[in-house]
């Protein structure tokens, strides 16, 4: 029992989260919104801390999640889960494309080459108002139940209802990203990530590697916004502009990179700060600015790493025991 | 004559930009030899080594492995072929164990097996034979779940010969393996290499002349970019032009 636990404590860590969410906030919508962003900064992590690509495309992914949902459902009489699932598809077409032009470069230019993509989609939504709404955004875009054969499973009808649906997702993503980093292809990353000159000695072609956690990345990414879009009701031009890709990015290193509850601590973190500083003050990001400096400077490990370091203070047996275990 | 080598080269050239690394190396590399590249610094001997292995494209020239021209190909395309290397920079994963660090490169033949996202890594289980088998061979039995950045220096060359040996290649090259290396380790690793002539054919790059001349089967003397001289260990050290070139007393032992 105790072995099956420590097995599986990463997804129970997700568990206690998704319960204590609820009973922390009032807001439905602002619990909500934490496993949302959770799930983007999950598909960040898993370019970022996995696969050591620091990509500013996040923005991209997460917009055409929100505007697929948001096309489909208010056009279209198509099932509730049948739209989440185009848009998760579309979200990872899309960033297989992005990834196949960025990976040709390393470092810098890869990341400027995200940055570039992430201004062209942002203008190409801009300039479609059409189907995006342009400057306004696509309004409307109802909340819909979750029914199978003519049963309502899940009603969606207050904001509460809402946070069960997308915690229930959440956890389903959250178990199977945990999956994909143990499995040989997440162990293949971490190689490809440390040492890469070594991987293509030994037979890997790391492009096709990286691309597929491009595109895994892309769908969670893409489902986090399809989420977000039917939660307000409205897919707006600021889902996929380039303060989109930023907010993920930050939450990530925020939290920590290399394991997947350090993102959920660090949008739970961003997302309830700053509805609470956002009362508060008008200036409220340059808090985070300050913090991203803070985190760059002295924590590396992000939250996540913090409270590592809090726990082997409190005990050090235990946490020497755990350091075994850990992802290298 | 040309059907006996495993790997042949021809008027291999490397340019980079005005610098010419490379201008025309041939080279025939027969079955289960020991053939070595020596020559003085910057004499080309790891950039042949790289167009050779595919770390990068030869501006022009053929290079036909049993039979295939693989000039074009990408390294990995050509460890699929029976082809690996070592490096003269050592170049492991650090965090990761030895076990792993094998595993990883054992698993590097079947490369599209290493893409399902969906199946649990098989930490152990799959290579444990060929792993054990390549550990006992390298003395490092006792290391396997070490990580690799715990080895000394001497066990850490052991496992990057042993990086390109899990890949089970036909043709194995080797660049500069004892460098760096204690008294105690570099005749360690002489064995070793000389004990893999059984099993595959062997290319190498190595400083140590002592090395070079006891093991060799054929000897490739480099010089600014071209062959020099090509023979047996006796030919190459009784040649003329060696000792003229550059190494004479190295070679000779100073008689």
């Amino acid at each position: 029992m105790t072995a099956l636990l420590c097995k599986h404590k990463d997804l129970l860590l997700a568990v206690l989260a998704v319960l204590i969410l609820p009973w922390m906030l009032k807001s439905g919508s602002l619990a909500s919104e934490v496993l949302i962003f959770a799930l983007a900064a999950l598909g960040c992590n898993l370019l970022l801390g996995y696969a050591g690509l620091l990509s500013f495309g996040q923005g991209i992914f997460f917009g055409v999640g929100s505007y697929a949902l948001g096309i489909l459902l208010t056009r279209t009489g198509m099932p509730m889960p049948a739209v989440l699932l185009t848009a998760v598809v579309a979200g990872a077409v899309v960033a297989g494309m992005v990834g196949w032009l960025a990976i040709r470069q390393k470092g810098i230019y890869f990341v400027m080459l995200t940055l570039a993509l992430t201004q062209m989609f942002y203008f190409i939504a801009y300039s479609t108002p059409e189907w995006t709404g342009g400057d306004n955004g696509l309004l409307d875009i109802p909340t819909l139940p979750l029914t199978v054969f003519g049963h309502t499973l899940l009603p969606n009808k207050t904001a509460w209802d809402y946070y069960v649906f997308v915690a229930i997702l959440f956890l389903l993503v959250f178990w199977a990203l945990q999956r994909v980093v143990d499995s040989i292809f997440g162990r293949t990353l971490l190689a490809i990530r440390d040492n890469p000159a070594r991987c293509t000695a030994l037979g890997y072609d790391i492009v096709q590697f990286k691309l597929l956690a491009f595109m895994v990345s892309g769908a969670v990414t893409a489902l986090a916004g399809a989420l977000y879009a039917m939660m307000t009701g409205i897919a707006p031009l600021t889902s996929i502009n380039y303060h989109m890709s930023e907010v993920i990015l930050l939450i990530t290193v925020l939290g920590g990179t290399g394991n997947l509850v350090a993102s959920v601590l660090g949008a739970a973190f961003y997302v309830i700060v700053s509805d609470w500083l956002s009362y508060m003050w008008p200036r409220w990001l340059l808090v985070f600015g300050f913090l991203l400096m803070a985190v760059s400077l002295y924590l590396q490990g992000g939250l996540w790493g913090a409270c590592k370091l809090l726990f082997a203070r409190l005990r050090p047996t235990a946490a020497a025991a755990q350091r075994g275990e850990e992802h290298p | 004559m040309t059907t006996d080598a495993i790997l042949v080269a021809t008027d291999v050239v490397k340019r980079y930009g005005k610098f010419q690394a490379l201008s025309g190396v041939s080279i025939r590399i027969k079955p289960n030899t020991i053939h070595s590249v020596i020559g003085p610094n910057g004499a080309g001997k790891t950039t042949l080594f790289h167009t050779l292995t595919g770390t990068v494209l030869p501006t022009s020239g053929s290079i036909v492995l049993k039979g295939q021209e693989v000039a074009r190909l990408t390294d990995y395309q050509r460890v699929q072929l029976g082809m690996a290397r070592s490096f003269q920079v050592t170049s492991l994963f650090p965090r990761l164990t030895v076990r792993e660090n094998l595993r990883l490169a054992a698993q590097g033949v079947q490369p599209g097996k290493a893409l399902a996202f969906w199946s649990k890594a098989l930490l152990t289980g799959v290579h444990d034979d060929l792993i054990e088998s390549i550990l006992k061979r390298l003395e490092l039995s006792a290391c396997i779940d070490k990580t690799s950045s715990q080895l000394s220096h001497g066990q850490q060359r052991r496992l990057e010969v042993g990086m390109a040996l899990a890949a089970q290649p036909q043709i194995i090259f080797l660049d500069e393996p004892t460098s760096g290396m204690g008294i105690d380790d570099i005749d360690a690793m002489k064995a070793i290499i000389h004990g893999l002539r059984q099993d595959l054919t062997v290319v190498l790059i190595e400083h140590n002349m002592g090395i070079v001349m006891d093991i060799s089967d054929t000897i490739t003397v480099m010089q600014l970019g071209t062959v020099l001289v090509e023979g047996t260990p006796q030919e190459v050290k009784g040649d003329a032009r060696v000792r003229q070139a550059y190494l004479g007393n190295m070679i000779t032992g100073g008689r």
